[in-house]
């Protein structure tokens, strides 16, 4: 039983509630005091990282069967966008690994042949068929490349020193084209020698990995291992926080193996284009009159950590030997982006109550939109009020997913807000 | 027992199908508490009896009083609960509905001038504490943590890191509404009298605040559901937002801005050899204080809060103690200019010359237990955000022993809990396998209100498991006990419920008195029926037998 592996996290929850709040000292109001999605729509407090501790207890103790309840327990392992915001408050004070037990519920449903939901069946099938989520032509997948001049790396003999993977909803996602393509300015800007995979990109995985499905998820990640090692690259640039993840610490964790000893480094284009501002090899110099607040995404924050590989038991105490060096989520890629938005002449940001590692999640996440599309839009409402609360007149963010579900949020709230991709910004001021 | 299907209907007509659940995966969630040793203990002879027949969530009061009075039609037990952080806020026997507040969480009124709040049941301390900021007010915090209900900590007990100022729950419940056992509405102080405000307990109205509660403790929704209280608010001269940096587990938080000041002070004994002469001067500092009438915080920490809170992670927590960071216990005091900048050196004055006169030492800023204490968790003793890391050493705890007295009287109080603590762990090897030395080593003082009466605790730290526990609940019943028999104000905090058939004799007979209005206002035992007035967990003959027949 996948469950079996973090029993001791599960079994040893406080049932304190911490789980269920922002960082006690770094809450602002009593409005926007609470971190998790899940449970603010669910109510119960099954859906908290409590409840599922408390799931997971009654599977291993036998007091609670699939049998029982198979409807109601998918949809609480999966009406969550694994943001990680209770892991973060759980192990604060705890050192419990909560989103261990999330990951596990998840791979639990799916070695159980419940899970994924026919949602989930969709993406993964579609991966499987077309390398991409979204059931596209492989040939349609660098479209937005036409007449940029960027080098296929696919192509035998085609070498360059950074590879950017550009992931399928910028990709293929009407609109959101413009990324990919000032992602390319801003690079040769800078002067950096990069180069696609073109037609043979193809999807991180990381949404198999999401949702539980590991044999998919390796299958997918294997070849695209096989794919960075053919081109030689050494530097991987992605825009999609999920991507990121995926290729930093899903694919680390999948080896057994440091982030840090995985045979490329992979970084998020916040942090490159901030390194690239820092180095003084891009500099903004057209003003943007505008008032700003950015979203943290949770995959490039609290999920964006390096992973750092384990393994091991509990001993005495809950003592880990040997001693583990847990991931907090404090470590993700919070910096560079409003280093690029301080840089931009004119913009002014102001921060949201909720950021960093203690940023409400805008509900896509996890597999979370697709099989529940109304828990994730009230997610994005609860956000865009937050935002709307800073007087800022965007929210800024570097996630394809958040933009799509917070502008819908934006939609159905009647807010003036907009939603800004970080590097469209960058490019307007250059 | 099958709950009928007819009051789940009655219920679900009430409060619509969305705030209403008999699906076992969602009761599940609502069916243990572990970190207490009873918790564990109840958990293991309740099994899923412990599991509600359903969980219902009311809106308002009026959605309240119809549950309490399908309850009453269909004749189930229900147990009312604040975040459901303690083991009174479960069910113990089958059918039980379980009344969760989270959609009863709004403060309705936040009154800056007459200094209290209207609150309803799921409101957070660490809610009410960042409006109340804005304010130039605050709220106490407990040791529970911020992330608890503010109305169920109030109606129980609260112990607070500001009680030198604000003593305990009782002393800030300025009014409540609750609806009784059959669905009646009351309201006590102020509150009962429309437009007066929310400002007084003691009328104009009834002052039914006893109805609440017996003796130290309220009845866990023994009488009852609370459904709003209006509770004091305390001046506040830092700012606004709670000040704090770092990240996560590495966040540290010292400074509450220029009108607050803190100091750790310790004594030259060497611990534990002369632990008697270090509580008593600790006693006497606390004493000279109160005489004074200053300062915000003032207590004598003992290790395990020392420890505990400061440790980052568990590991750091061993680390700390294996180089004995923490040496003993020490005295934490913090002054607040509430009027003015002169009010905080003028009382900064006064406490330099009292900690010369009782020959204490101001504890350096070099110093690694100012380091680790006072950079790491000094504040968090006005809001409370790691409050769990108490029982992250093995995540398990108990109090071990508790009572209440004058400050004198707690020091030997402390003294004679460890003395017989120690015997035991040294002759029946009870708690050997407990975490050491946090495991009955008190030394928490914790004047009240300047000093006018005075609480203390000695803690176990056992793992989770039942063997574990049963020592804990031994020692601890066996520290009580002696307590009695030396005729102090014992209190037994987490005993009082399943045993207060047994300890109600040596409290003036609280429960009976307490019986008499159950019987009264809830003659068929519904409202947390295993709480307080039924010893339905553990019998007076089990409890005997598991204190080891004393």
């Amino acid at each position: 039983m996948a469950i079996e592996k973090i029993e001791y996290d599960a079994t040893h929850c406080q049932r304190c509630s911490t789980c269920k709040w922002s960082h006690l000292w770094e809450v602002k109001s009593h409005r926007f005091a609470r971190n998790c999605p899940s449970l603010v729509y669910g109510k119960f407090d099954t859906y908290a990282a409590q409840g599922k501790n408390d799931i997971v207890t009654g599977l291993l103790k036998g007091e609670l069967t699939w049998e029982d309840s198979k409807d109601r327990l998918l949809e609480i392992i999966y009406r969550c966008p694994v943001c990680a915001a209770c892991d973060v408050s759980c192990k604060r004070v705890m050192d419990l690994d909560i989103i261990g037990v999330l990951d596990a519920l998840r791979e639990e449903a799916c070695e159980k042949g419940h899970g994924p939901l026919p949602a989930h069946r969709e993406f993964i099938q579609s991966i499987m068929n077309y390398d991409n989520v979204w059931k596209q032509p492989r040939n349609r997948r660098a479209g937005w490349a036409k007449k940029l001049d960027i080098k296929d790396l696919a192509r035998a003999g085609e070498t360059a020193d950074v590879l950017y993977y550009v992931g399928c909803t910028y990709a293929y996602k009407p609109g959101m084209e413009t990324v990919p393509v000032n992602t390319a300015k801003l690079l040769k800007a800078a002067g950096i020698d990069f180069g696609i995979l073109g037609a043979k990109e193809i999807c991180c995985g990381g949404i198999a990995d999401n949702v539980g499905d590991k044999k998919s998820f390796e299958e997918i990640a294997r070849k695209n291992l096989d794919m960075f090692k053919a081109t030689g690259a050494k530097t991987i640039v992605t825009n999609c926080p999920g991507c990121f993840m995926a290729f930093s610490e899903k694919y680390a964790r999948m080896l057994k193996i440091d982030t840090a000893a995985l045979p490329y480094t992979v970084k998020h284009s916040t942090q490159f284009i901030a390194e690239l501002l820092q180095a003084g090899k891009l500099k903004f110099t057209k003003p943007l009159d505008m008032t700003v607040t950015w979203h943290d995404p949770c995959h490039l924050g609290r999920r964006g950590e390096p992973y750092r590989h384990w393994e091991g038991k509990r001993v005495k105490f809950g003592l880990t030997e040997p001693p583990r060096e847990m991931n907090r989520g404090v470590s993700g890629i919070y910096e560079a982006p409003r280093a690029i938005l301080k840089a931009i002449p004119g913009l002014r940001l102001v921060e949201m109550e909720r950021i960093k590692e203690y940023s409400w999640c805008c509900g896509s996440g996890g597999g979370a939109k697709s099989a529940y599309p109304d828990f994730a839009l009230a997610t994005a409402k609860e956000r865009v009020e937050e935002a709307e609360a800073t007087g800022a007149g965007s929210i800024v963010t570097a996630c394809p997913w958040c933009e799509s579900n917070l502008s819908d949020g934006i939609d159905a709230s009647g807010s003036r807000l907009r939603v800004e991709d970080i590097l469209d910004l960058a490019v307007r001021a250059l | 027992m099958a709950f009928s299907e007819l009051a789940y209907k009655a219920l679900q007509d009430i409060l619509g199908s969305e705030n209403i659940s008999n699906d076992p995966a969602i009761c599940q969630a609502y069916s243990r508490v572990q970190w207490l040793p009873s918790g564990v203990l109840q958990r293991e002879r309740c099994g899923l009896n412990m599991r509600p027949a359903c969980v219902v969530m009311p809106g308002c009061t009026e959605d309240v009083q119809r549950i309490l009075q399908v309850a009453n039609r269909y004749k189930f037990p229900f147990v009312p609960r604040g975040s459901g952080f303690t083991f009174s806020a479960f069910p113990t026997q089958a059918g039980t509905v379980v009344i969760d507040p989270k959609r009863m969480d709004r403060i309705i009124e936040l009154n800056e001038k007459d200094m209290y709040a209207v609150i309803e049941p799921y409101v957070s301390f660490v809610g009410l504490q960042a409006e109340a900021m804005k304010c130039g007010l605050y709220t106490p915090t407990p040791l529970a943590g911020s992330q608890v209900s503010c109305l169920a900590n109030y109606a129980w007990h609260g112990a607070y890191g500001n009680s030198w100022i604000t003593g305990i729950g009782a002393q800030n419940l300025l009014g409540f509404e609750l609806v009784l056992p059959d669905g009646e509405v009351v309201r006590s102080g102020s509150m009962a009298c429309p437009g007066a405000g929310s400002f007084w307990n003691d009328g104009p109205g009834p002052d039914l605040r006893g109805f609440l509660r017996s003796g130290m403790f309220g009845h866990a929704g023994g009488m009852g559901v609370v459904t709003k209280i209006s509770c004091k608010l305390w001046p506040y001269a830092g700012p606004a937002e709670f000040p704090c940096e770092g990240t996560a587990n590495m966040k540290f938080s010292s400074s509450l801005g220029e009108n607050w000041k803190w100091f750790m002070i310790k004594f030259p004994f060497a611990y534990p050899e002369e632990e008697e002469l270090e509580l008593r001067k600790s006693a006497e500092l606390f004493y000279e204080m109160g005489k004074a009438e200053i300062a915000e915080v003032a207590t004598h920490l003992a290790q395990q809060f020392l420890y505990t809170y400061s440790s980052v992670t568990k590991q750091d927590l061993f680390d700390n103690m294996k180089n004995n960071v923490f040496p003993s216990g020490f005295c934490v005091v913090a002054l607040q200019g509430k009027t003015s900048p002169e009010q905080l050196a003028y009382e900064e004055r006064v406490l330099r010359d009292i900690v010369k006169k009782v020959g204490g030492i101001f504890v350096a800023e070099d110093e690694p237990a100012y380091q680790v204490w006072i950079k790491r968790a000094a504040n968090e003793w006005i809001r409370f955000g790691n409050a769990q890391r108490l029982s992250r050493s093995s995540d398990c705890f108990s109090i071990g022993s508790s009572n209440v007295d004058s400050i004198d009287q707690i020091v030997y109080e402390i003294l004679e809990s460890n003395r017989l603590g120690r015997d035991l762990l040294k002759d029946e090897g009870l708690g050997k396998d407990f975490v050491q030395p946090l495991s009955i080593n008190g030394g928490w003082i914790s004047p009240q209100e300047h000093g006018y009466w005075c609480l203390h605790t000695t803690d176990v730290f056992p793992e989770q498991a039942v063997d574990q526990c049963n020592q804990a609940m031994e020692i601890i019943g066996r520290v009580t006990k002696s307590m009695f028999a030396r005729k102090s104000a014992a209190a037994a905090i987490h005993m009082i419920g399943p045993a207060y058939d047994f300890f109600g004799p040596m409290m003036g007979d609280v429960h009976l008195i307490v019986k008499g209005l159950k019987r009264e206002f809830d003659p068929r035992n519904l409202s947390n029926p295993g709480y307080a007035s039924r010893p339905d967990v553990v019998s007076p003959e089990e409890l005997a037998k598991m204190m080891g027949g004393h």
